[in-house]
Parts: structure tokens; C-alpha cells; sequence
């Protein structure tokens, strides 16, 4: 049983990472459906090892390296694997850490939402059918009365377009 | 590869719809060219924050704040603990959808569910109050903020009107969301009015781990539901109440496992209802009581957002379908 102090500690800056985190596992499972268990066995898995955790060490490395072989092993369960890249490429991503180290920030989350209210009204409504509804682009074609082939560009295009507002903000901010 | 190409496949795998040739063919370049991998990441980023953003509005994810609590044992009750966000949520939407289904369940009920569901479906205004009888009742939401459904209250008016308050746990403010029988519409404390002419809008606001209680086509759920419950009459504890008693067939019937429903015999008026097993993930509000506390007229414009703030307010109208 590790160290109550220790648990705590790891616990806090669990909760602190939490926005990473899983911004980290919903990029690896993008269909949100395991998002949930892989996040919360990830948050057992740290809890458990919490002795591992050397104070003053990046936590957010050891959570993220946590995290991934979580994915893993949800990729190994029937019916992940379609959805899922295989284990060989989420390792390639993985190693890219320079990239995995520009994990989502409050501040990029608050550009991202002043960028969404500036999105044209049906691309609001397609990403909110997306990413708060949940709907996949069939779901979302019926539901607007759209071809497949038409939401799947207005989302390409909706994420372009935030991409680019979020990169605009971001910059002008470290000006 | 052609950027364009490697930007289609890229956003397939982002919509979960990459074939499986698909995929190999975007995997075989995200395993041989590092500047893939540097735009996977690019966009990944943005996909998982959209995600987010949408998280923090139902509150799902910052249940986690919890765990920050002292004097507990947290490995213990993660499980149960974690995530009571996410089922508040679903009890919330449980609670407003299920009064749903009886304020609009097609014809094939028993005699005396037709008389609540019709008393249900006049234009008199109802008003209950909810109590958790079994799960936690809070709610955390972004900020720190969290939700109670403890103490919420919610309105009805004919078959579709309703105005559900819920107060934050700092004492101070609340969330409200109605539907006005022509938009749906929530905000928090004095913060900006969201209105979508999708009535659904704003009951679905549920994790996808809630997926068996987010109907995506009411009409369909409802007569699914009403084909799903075993439904008994019985009297009620109390002179002048009688009471129903429904159960699900089976575990594939979506909704609350089974469902107390007390009411005016003469007027069919429901005067108290509870609901158990709650759709949920894990842990959560799993069994929750609606009391009926006031059958007075709300006025005309009570199930309209302006009713409920200040003129003047910012209002964020989502485009129409």
C-alpha cells in the first residue's frame, strides 16, 4: 500500500494534469466511447504506483507513459481494434514527446472557446452535434438532413478554421 | 503522400471512420514520416480539446476534483467516486425525459397509466421538487463549481414545457434549462443564455458513456420504452392515492429499472414519483423521488428563458438545423 502522503500528492497532481491527460487519451480514441475507463484506469494505475512517482520529476511523463499503456490495452479489446491505431503506431506517436509535451492548456482551451463563438453558425452546429453530442458524421447527416459527404467537409473544415484562429490567438498572447 | 490526402484521412480517423484500408494506408505514413506524426499531434490536440471544452459544459471530467479531498480512503471509493458527475448528469436528463415518456406514452398502457399520462398531458402547470434517494446528488462543473440535484426543482406544462432549476453548491447560483415548446435553452447564474431550436438540445447533454439513457429520437425511444415495462395497479400507502408500479422486461430496455408512480385517482394528477436503477456509468444517483409541491399557474412566459433573467442578457442562439 503506498504512502498515504504520497498518494495525495499524486492524486493533486493527477487532478492538476487532468485537462492533459485526457486531452492525451481522447487524441489516442477518438471515438470518446472508452475515453471515460481509460481515463479513470489510468488515475488507479497512479494512485497505486504512487510510491513510483519521484517528487520533482515531470508528473505529467510518468501520467502520460501511464495513460498510453492504458490505450494499449483497450486497443487489444474486441471491437477497439477498427477504431483504434495499431500498438506499433500509438508507440511511434508516443515517442514523438516534444509533441505529446504541448498537451492541452487552459489557455489554448480558452482561445479555442472565444474561436468556436466566432465559427459560422452551421459549422457551430455541426461541432456541437460532433463534440457535445457525440454523434458520428451519419448520425449527424440525418440529424441536419445532410449528405455524409457534406458534414464530413464541414468538419474538416470547422477544425481547420479553429486550428488556425487557435494559433492566432496563442501567438498574439506570447507577443 | 499528397497533403490533401493525408488531411481526408486524418479527419476520418478523427470521426471514427477510417476503413480498415483506411487506416493502414494513414498508419503506414504515420509510422515512416515524423512530420505526420508532428501534424497527427496538431490536430489530435485540437480534436481532444473540443472534446474538453464540451466536457467542462456537462461537468463530466472535473468530478475528479473530489479525489482532492482529505481524510479518505481514495483508492478505495475512486471507483464509486469518480465519476457521480457524469451520473448526476444522467439522473438529471433521466428525470426530465422520463416524465417525458408519461406526459407524451402512446396508447397501448394500462387504464391507469392512460389517465396519468393524460392528466400529465393537460396544460396545467406542475411543479415538483426532487430528492436522491440512493447515490450522490452532486454534480461537479467547470470552475470548481458543482451542481446539486438534491433540492432541484423542476416545472411542467402540458406535454413538452418544462423548466428544471438546480442550485450550485456554493450557495449561490443555479443552472437553469427549460424548453418553451419552441426552443430549448440553459445558462448558470447570470452567465450567457444558450438557445437551440433543438428540443433535445439541452437533455442530451450526456457523456457518451451514457449513451443507453441519450435518446437520440424520443418518438422511438418512448414507444420502446412503453413496449419495455411490465406495469402493475396497486393502492396507495396513503387514502386517496393509488399507485403503479412499472419494471422493465428486460436489461435491454432502456430507462430506470423500475418506476413508482403515485397518483390522484380521480384527477390522474401525479402527485409522486420515483424512479430506480438509474441509467449510469459507474456510481451516481441511482434512485431519485420527484414530490409534487404546487399546481398554481406559472404565468404565460414562465417556460421562456426571459422569464428567468434580467433583460439584456447575452444569448447565444444556435443556428437551426
Amino acid at each position: 500500500m503506498p504512502d498515504p502522503d504520497q498518494i495525495a500528492l499524486v492524486q493533486r497532481l493527477f487532478v492538476q494534469n487532468m485537462v492533459a491527460v485526457r486531452g492525451f487519451v481522447i487524441a489516442l480514441m477518438p471515438d470518446f466511447s472508452s475515453v471515460d475507463d481509460v481515463v479513470q484506469e489510468t488515475f488507479l494505475t497512479v494512485t497505486a504506483k504512487a510510491d513510483d512517482f519521484v517528487e520533482g520529476t515531470k508528473f505529467r511523463s510518468w501520467a502520460f507513459s501511464i495513460a498510453r499503456f492504458k490505450v494499449l490495452e483497450a486497443a487489444r479489446q474486441p471491437g477497439s481494434k477498427e477504431l483504434l491505431l495499431d500498438a506499433e503506431v500509438i508507440e511511434a506517436l508516443c515517442a514523438t514527446e516534444s509533441e505529446i509535451e504541448k498537451a492541452n492548456t487552459d489557455d489554448g482551451l480558452r482561445a479555442l472557446e472565444e474561436c468556436k463563438d466566432g465559427l459560422a453558425p452551421k459549422a457551430r452546429r455541426v461541432i456541437a452535434l460532433r463534440y457535445e453530442e457525440s454523434h458520428r458524421p451519419p448520425e449527424i447527416a440525418e440529424r441536419l438532413g445532410w449528405t455524409v459527404n457534406a458534414v464530413n467537409v464541414a468538419l474538416a473544415r470547422a477544425r481547420k478554421a479553429l486550428r488556425e484562429c487557435v494559433d492566432r490567438k496563442l501567438k498574439k498572447e506570447t507577443i | 503522400m499528397d497533403p490533401s490526402r493525408f488531411d481526408f484521412l486524418l479527419n476520418r480517423y478523427l470521426d471514427a471512420e477510417l476503413s480498415p484500408e483506411e487506416k493502414s494506408e494513414l498508419q503506414t505514413v504515420l509510422l515512416s514520416d515524423p512530420e505526420a506524426r508532428r501534424q497527427f499531434w496538431r490536430d489530435a490536440r485540437l480534436h481532444g480539446s473540443l472534446r474538453l471544452l464540451a466536457e467542462q459544459e456537462s461537468g463530466a471530467h472535473e468530478a475528479l476534483s473530489d479525489v482532492e479531498k482529505p481524510g479518505r480512503n481514495r483508492v478505495g471509493h475512486a471507483r464509486q467516486r469518480i465519476w457521480f458527475g457524469a451520473a448526476a448528469s444522467a439522473a438529471a436528463a433521466a428525470l426530465v425525459l422520463f416524465l417525458g415518456l408519461l406526459l407524451t406514452r402512446p396508447l397501448d398502457a394500462s387504464a391507469a397509466l392512460q389517465q396519468v399520462i393524460d392528466a400529465a398531458g393537460q396544460e396545467g402547470d406542475r411543479t415538483y421538487t426532487v430528492s436522491v434517494l440512493k447515490g450522490n446528488p452532486v454534480r461537479q462543473i467547470s470552475g470548481g463549481r458543482a451542481l446539486t440535484l438534491e433540492g432541484a426543482v423542476v416545472h411542467f406544462r402540458g406535454k413538452d414545457r418544462y423548466v428544471v432549476i438546480q442550485n450550485l453548491t456554493d450557495g449561490e447560483r443555479q443552472r437553469t434549462t427549460g424548453f418553451d415548446g419552441e426552443e430549448s435553452w440553459s445558462f448558470i447564474g447570470n452567465g450567457a443564455v444558450n438557445v437551440s431550436d433543438d428540443p433535445r438540445r439541452f437533455r442530451s447533454n450526456l457523456p457518451g458513456s451514457q449513451h443507453d439513457f441519450a435518446f437520440t429520437n424520443l418518438h422511438h425511444e418512448l414507444e420502446s420504452l412503453g413496449e419495455g415495462y411490465d406495469i402493475q395497479l396497486r393502492d396507495g400507502e396513503d387514502a386517496g392515492m393509488r399507485r403503479l408500479s412499472a419494471s422493465k422486461k428486460s436489461r435491454d430496455v432502456r430507462g430506470p429499472r423500475e418506476v413508482e408512480i403515485w397518483f390522484d385517482p380521480d384527477s390522474g394528477t401525479i402527485l409522486k414519483l420515483e424512479l430506480y436503477g438509474l441509467p449510469q456509468g459507474r456510481g451516481g444517483p441511482r434512485a431519485i423521488r420527484l414530490s409534487l409541491t404546487d399546481q398554481r399557474d406559472l404565468g404565460a412566459d414562465f417556460f421562456s428563458h426571459t422569464a428567468h433573467h434580467e433583460a439584456g442578457r447575452k444569448i447565444r442562439t444556435e443556428p437551426s438545423k
